[in-house]
């Protein structure tokens, strides 16, 4: 009978420990992937030809990024309306840190009543976005633009910048 | 006669055990020349115990947690595959199921009375009024009211919802809500129109209030009017616009 040593028979016990954790682990994301697409929403719309064009700094920014206008048409097609702020929206570079470029705007602290631009449900409108880029991490031009539903994203397109 | 265990080192009788050692279990033969040789030898004493020391044991690889290796990997890799898969599939009908067909924009005039909703509510949209005075707008926002009355309805409607929005320009901003008026202006949140009640069948009437941009100036209100079906999902959108003429008014006459 083929026989082996202690070590080589903990060694399996140990992959079939680590082969479960693994199994745990995977079923413990998915199911949280399958819950966060549950409540995610419902989204359903369409964007236009994506646009941008740099900037000059806003008086909020940080002059250590860039700053582009990103423009699209966006169409909602969704049962809620699409709030167009720097929340609702994502980007990230084909290549490079995921996190060098992001939408950004301004914040009044003191405002009660906050400008809350949206489309309705059925409607067509403009997105106007401040897009930030981190010009030492960017390592692609073309980015994917998405609508943030917390579930992975809804793509809307590609923009290059100039 | 006593022979040595191959395994163990120790001496015993093989003929008092069928040749099994007592002492490990193993069975041990004795060959011929050994039988011989032991019948030469003296007998030891019978007090003597040659001992050695036992070997090492030995472990064969567990079939369970091979067999367990096995299963758990394929798992994994089952997972792997099926969890993105469910979330496409998941994404891909919910998004089906939420589609919202395009709306149907229609136009109405100010000061004039028009049907709106699945019950022909009459619906006048008065006046609309630039509110600088107000607190508690943004920096680059403005406040804006418009007063709106509804006639009251004989048959209630259930399978339909309302909502209104302030256009500038290509894009909506919806109503500031009776909550967050209160907050700064309670008096105001007693005379405000909460869109909610257009849906019902009493009389309704009251001012609703709007935060736009400061440079908004042609402003169209839109009266929404959302229908469902039985699952409670919007299934069509009208939209009733009416094209304001502002007027400067202050919160200061209440």
């Amino acid at each position: 009978m083929k026989q082996t040593s202690l070590g080589g028979s903990l060694l399996v016990w140990a992959l079939a420990a680590l082969a479960l954790v693994a199994c745990l682990a995977r079923t413990a994301v998915g199911v949280n992937q399958l819950e966060d697409v549950r409540y995610a929403g419902s989204w359903n719309m369409t964007a236009g030809p994506i646009t941008a064009r740099a900037v000059d700094t806003p008086d909020w920014g940080d002059a250590f990024y860039d700053y582009y206008q990103v423009s699209f048409q966006l169409t909602n097609h969704s049962q809620r309306p699409v709030d167009l702020n720097q929340y609702s929206f994502g980007a990230t570079p084909l290549a490079g840190e995921t996190w060098a470029a992001r939408f950004d705007g301004p914040w009044d602290v003191d405002a009660a009543y906050e400008l809350r631009p949206q489309i309705p449900q059925g409607c067509t409108g403009q997105v106007e976005l401040m897009l930030q880029v981190d010009p030492d991490e960017l390592e692609s031009d073309t980015l994917d633009i998405f609508f943030e539903d917390y579930a992975g994203g809804v793509p809307l397109g590609q923009v290059t910048l100039p | 006669m006593r022979i040595l265990c191959s395994n163990c080192g120790l001496r015993y009788d093989p003929a008092q055990s069928e040749g099994i050692c007592p002492y490990c279990g193993r069975y041990n033969e004795p060959a011929e020349a050994d039988a011989a040789a032991q019948q030469d030898l003296p007998e030891p004493p019978e007090e003597e115990i040659v001992w050695a020391p036992p070997p090492p044991p030995r472990r064969r690889v567990s079939r369970v947690a091979l067999v367990l290796l096995g299963v758990l990997v394929l798992v994994f890799a089952i997972e792997m595959a099926a969890f993105p898969a469910a979330v496409r599939v998941s994404r891909a009908s919910q998004a089906l199921e939420a589609y919202v067909p395009e709306a149907t924009l229609t136009q109405a005039a100010q000061n004039e009375p028009f049907a709106f909703g699945p019950g022909g509510r009459q619906v006048t949209v008065g006046t609309a009024e630039f509110l600088d005075d107000m607190r508690g707008a943004s920096e680059n926002g403005r406040m804006v009211r418009v007063w709106c009355g509804a006639k009251k309805m004989e048959d209630y409607q259930s399978a339909w919802e309302v909502d209104v929005f302030l256009q500038a320009g290509e894009v909506w901003y919806p109503a500031v809500s009776s909550y967050e008026l209160e907050g700064f202006y309670p008096e105001l949140a007693t005379g405000m129109l909460d869109p909610y009640e257009l849906q019902s069948i009493a009389m309704a009437e009251g001012w609703i209030y709007f935060a736009v941009p400061a440079g908004a100036e042609e402003l169209v209100f839109w009266l929404q009017s959302q229908t469902r079906d039985r699952d409670y999902e919007l299934e069509q959108v009208e939209m009733i616009g009416v094209p304001l003429a502002m007027q400067e008014g202050s919160v200061k006459t209440q």
